[in-house]
């Protein structure tokens, strides 16, 4: 017996030693873990989500902003005294207790709403005191002010508060903030232990953003181009003003837009269309306003000048190919000058031929077309071109009057700014400054020369050249009286599947004020209007829009001494009958009606005059004067 | 410490071991303390008296010290003689949970007799009779133990004692008087033969046991696999582990449980050794089965000390209880086998086990007063 009971005993210890070594393991070997484990159901999350930050224009206009607050709700199931919740609730809130004990009695009720708009400073007060059934929701709202305004630049966040398209998505990390933590212990029901500490991490707000754009140019742009999209029935029709001298984006749009506050996420592949920034990312075949680019090329490598002289019969033969200008009965001889007011395509295709194909290609690096600017947005689009070795002559033609190569509308505006700006490539941004709500500059962002692409002189020369383009020339619709303009038309014609869609084309005007001293420049681009499609008609009326509401926006003052103060569309002059008459008689009446004149020849009276007597003339156009005598 | 003169002038050969005295004072107090610690959360929200466990732990604790001083005087073989009105009120006692209004039910099982001012808790008092009732059996049969006819009492009224308990159910305390049983008869000298006869049988109703009542299926699944279902049925065993793992080496301290926060059901009764684990850490645990282990081999001291058979047999089999109550319940706290509700003898809330138990030591120190040497 002895034996049996002291084996029992053995038996039992054996156990325990068991039981020891299994303690063993789980207090010390894996308690951190279990007690790692264990910290999560005794600590209760509060809601602490940042606050998003704010979108501001150049002049701290609020595009964008967020409010956080807070919702109260109370789930009476979980409430064990109702008149203690009631009493917490209304002592925090100023509500009636009254009122609110009779929501918290509510039966047949998951969750009662007693509070909307609840600050973070009365939840926190509210938490200290917390009883059981109280429950905090926090709503966090984005709000645009403007709702469509720069829909397609701010772009839009998502549920969750990240920013999903846009500037909202390339500033998210910034705009977002740093969300914080509270944490109180509770029990197992959720309610605050006594003499607990909270451990409290205030949330960071997201940082400001202050942008380039000028919201009042931007507003008015973006309605210039919706009536513009509408009146010409486009696909759209698109607008960017930015400041050349700095690389500053002052309005980008492209109609249609969209409400960011009720953003259309019903239909996701039109919400794309909608949302896609197709200045910045779509690469298109340009056009005519590419000749500028041409020119500049020319220009800086000495290939021509202001008085080199072209001839245009209407085509060229290029290998065998016929290539056509647009006027196909030609615009016979012409200096540089003339090549640009007429857009004439002979005159490019005889630039590129001497520009040559290495040298055309270096240049579209130079300009950072290939490559892009790195603007601060996503899904920047870069120029597309043929591989090196497979251009053709007839390619490389068609490049000087930029066809067969596709940029996008950003791309184009930036390069032409270097042309025009002294010859400096900036990059161009939208983000200004960043800044804290306590008012801390982050972030400023300086001007940015990315290259040098041609000389003081070559830009001086092109702004006198354009600057006749539209005085008079074909982007004289985009006047404005008393300023300088100067800009160039592009239509071109657009390709489907390899082959020239019919009917189907990109009217644009790209143009700067003054031509000068460029602050402004501005690219109209409408894609595929109906009825009329020339850029010297679709687009440069947009344009003359746009300059006007800015001249008026940044008060710019009209100078009526301006060699260019005509009454810039309307031919309104009838130009007197000179003929006959002396040459000094025949120059006062010429000066007194507003034209001016050149003479041909020599003698004491007039024979002929160019343009015919009567006929309407724009202010300070030229009238030749041939004389009796040759 | 503790020394009543009273015995000291009435017993001449006194050989009562005070030590035994000493450590289950220990204990009992020591149990009082953590049935407040872990209490008192859940008696604040539930009665609105933090010391509402306290105090019943502190009246039984009352009780069962006048109990134990009654049994360490009453001469132990009194039991013998009494041994079957014992084992019948107990068992009329058993079969009184099942009359309604006398049974109280709690959880599904009716384990409870409602005596008006208190519950007590039936199963209990039986194991303890059944221990009295089968060490005279044992003791008297001594030569005819190795035959079938000499164990058959005890084998048909452990049965018996079992059949009951199982209807309430309960299923631990089931298990724990059919290993009393096992451990009775073997000490008792009975043959391998015999002991196989009875202990197969024993042994394969458990997986029957267990397949009939689903929620026993669920609990096992959920032991093998706690983590599967941490908010259903493993809820239990998930909180225990945090308590146990929380508490590390050294434990948080006195009164610092958070499990105790409701997060841990059951945790002033079944579950108190996972916030001892909690408070006072790997150690604190550590020295609690090396006080049982001492309280074990004292009283298995005093067995084999014994003045005769019986007193042996019945040392013998408090020892047994004690140790598999212990084994069990620390085993389930720390998932070491499936969960199943059993008191942690001397500490868990509970005024039925706790004044048995310490009447059981009562009768162990009578038993040690008479011991031969």
């Amino acid at each position: 017996m002895q034996k049996r009971i002291l084996a029992i005993l053995l038996l039992v210890l054996f156990f325990f030693v068991l039981l020891i070594a299994r303690l063993f393991y789980l207090q010390v070997v894996v308690g951190v873990k279990l007690e790692a484990k264990a910290l999560s159901q005794w600590l209760r999350d509060v809601p602490t989500q940042a606050t998003r930050g704010t979108i501001t224009d150049r002049y701290g206009a609020v595009l964008a902003s967020s409010e956080t607050s807070f919702t109260i709700y109370v789930r009476p199931a979980s409430v064990i005294s109702p008149e203690k919740v009631a009493s917490v609730i209304a002592k925090n809130t100023a509500l009636d207790e009254s009122e609110v004990l009779e929501k918290v009695n509510k039966k047949g009720v998951s969750e009662i709403e007693i509070a909307k708009n609840i600050s973070h400073e009365v939840m926190q007060s509210i938490l200290k005191e917390y009883e059981e059934g109280i429950i905090f929701a926090q709503n966090s709202t984005r709000n645009y002010t403007y709702d469509s305004l720069a829909s397609r630049v701010l772009g839009f966040i998502d549920a969750d508060g990240n920013g999903q398209t846009g500037l909202e998505a390339y500033y998210n990390k910034y705009l977002k903030g740093v969300n914080g933590v509270s944490l109180v212990e509770s029990n197992l029901k959720g309610q605050t232990l006594e003499n607990s500490p909270t451990y409290y991490i205030d949330p960071i707000d997201g940082l400001n953003i202050e942008l380039t754009l000028d919201f009042k140019i931007q507003q008015a742009v973006e309605n210039i181009i919706l009536n513009a999209y509408n009146d010409n029935g486009a696909k759209n029709a698109s607008c960017i003003v930015m400041d050349p001298s700095t690389g500053e984006i002052l309005a980008l749009a492209t109609a249609p837009y969209f409400n960011l506050n009720e953003v259309p996420r019903d239909d996701v592949g039109a919400l794309m269309d909608l949302s896609r920034n197709i200045i910045i990312s779509d690469a298109y075949e340009p056009g005519s306003t590419f000749k500028i680019l041409t020119t500049a090329i020319a220009l800086n490598e000495g290939l021509t000048s202001e008085h080199d002289y072209f001839y245009c019969s209407g085509f060229r033969v290029v290998n065998g190919v016929k290539i056509n200008c647009h006027r196909r009965s030609g615009h016979g001889s012409q200096s540089l000058g003339q090549g640009l007011s007429n857009s004439c395509n002979c005159v490019f295709m005889e630039l590129a031929r001497r520009i040559g194909l290495e040298r055309f290609y270096s240049y579209l690096e130079k300009f950072r077309l290939t490559e892009g600017f790195g603007l601060d947005f996503f899904g920047e689009g870069k120029a597309v071109t043929m591989p090196q070795s497979l251009v053709t002559d007839g390619d490389l033609f068609r490049m000087g009057f930029g066809q067969s190569i596709a940029v996008t509308q950003l791309g184009l505006i930036n390069s032409v700014a270097s042309c025009i700006n002294g010859g400096n490539l900036m990059q161009p941004y939208f983000a200004k400054k960043i800044y804290s709500n306590a008012g801390q500059i982050l972030y400023e962002k300086q001007s940015t020369v990315l290259n040098k692409t041609v000389s003081k002189e070559v830009s001086d020369t092109l702004n006198r050249l354009l600057f006749k383009v539209v005085d008079g020339g074909g982007g004289k619709r985009a006047m404005v009286a008393g300023h300088n303009i100067a800009g160039k038309t592009g239509t071109a014609q657009k390709y489907e599947n390899g082959a020239i869609a019919e009917g189907k084309y990109v009217a644009s005007f790209i143009g700067y004020a003054p031509a000068e001293n460029p602050k402004y420049l501005v690219l109209v681009t409408v894609d595929e209007p109906k009825g009329a499609y020339y850029g010297g008609v679709v687009s440069a009326p947009i344009a003359k829009n746009v300059f006007e509401k800015i001249f008026e926006i940044r008060e710019v003052e009209a100078n009526e001494n301006l060699e260019a103060g005509r009454k810039a569309l309307e031919a309104n002059i009838e130009v007197p009958n000179v003929i006959g008459k002396t040459l000094s008689q025949a120059s006062t009446m010429i000066t007194e009606s507003g034209l001016t004149y050149l003479t041909s020849g020599t003698g004491s009276k007039v024979k002929a005059q160019i343009a015919e007597p009567g006929s309407m003339a724009f202010s300070g156009d030229i009238v030749l004067l041939i004389m009796d005598e040759i | 410490m503790f020394k009543p003169k009273l015995i000291q002038f009435k017993i001449r050969k006194n050989r009562t071991d005070y030590m035994i005295l000493v450590l289950i004072i220990i204990l009992v107090v020591f149990g009082v303390i953590m049935v407040h610690s872990a209490s008192k959360v859940s008696a604040e929200l539930s009665y609105g008296d933090s010391f509402f466990f306290t105090k019943k732990q502190i009246i039984g604790a009352v009780i069962g010290f006048i109990s134990l001083i009654i049994f360490s005087f009453v001469d132990y073989h009194l039991l013998e003689k009494f041994k079957w009105p014992i084992l019948i009120v107990s068992i009329v006692l058993l079969g009184l949970v099942f009359v309604p209004k006398i049974g109280v039910e709690n959880y599904g099982a009716k384990r409870w007799l409602n005596l008006g001012i208190t519950t007590i808790q039936p199963s209990e008092i039986a194991k303890f009779a059944f221990i009295i009732f089968s060490a005279s059996v044992l003791a008297k049969n001594y030569n005819k133990v190795k035959t079938f006819r000499g164990i058959l009492p005890v084998a048909i009224f452990g049965a018996i004692i079992c059949l009951l308990i199982i209807l309430e159910p309960n299923m631990s305390i089931t298990m724990c008087v059919g290993l009393t049983v096992v451990f009775m008869l073997v000490v008792g000298g009975v043959s391998l033969k015999h002991f196989l006869l009875f202990f197969i049988p024993a042994l394969a109703l458990v997986p029957f046991l267990i397949i009939i009542e689903p929620y026993r299926m669920r609990r096992l699944v959920a032991f093998l696999d706690p983590w599967q279902s941490a908010k259903g049925e493993g809820f239990q065993l998930v909180q225990s582990l945090y308590s146990l793992g929380s508490g590390g080496f050294l434990g948080k301290g006195l009164g610092a449980s958070r499990q105790k926060y409701l997060f841990l059901p059951f945790a002033e009764s079944d579950f108190i050794f996972s916030i001892i684990g909690e408070e006072l850490g790997f150690v604190g645990a550590l020295v609690l089965i090396i006080i049982y282990a001492m309280v074990i081999w004292r009283i298995i001291k005093i067995a084999l000390n014994a003045k005769d058979r019986f007193g042996c047999l019945l040392a013998t089999g408090i020892a047994s209880i004690l140790a598999i109550q212990v084994i069990i319940n620390i085993a389930v706290v720390s998932g070491s086998i499936p969960p199943t509700g059993l008191p942690l003898p001397f500490i868990s809330a509970g005024s039925t086990s706790l004044v048995v138990f310490m009447s059981a030591v009562g009768v162990v120190l009578n038993i040690s007063k008479q011991s031969k040497i």
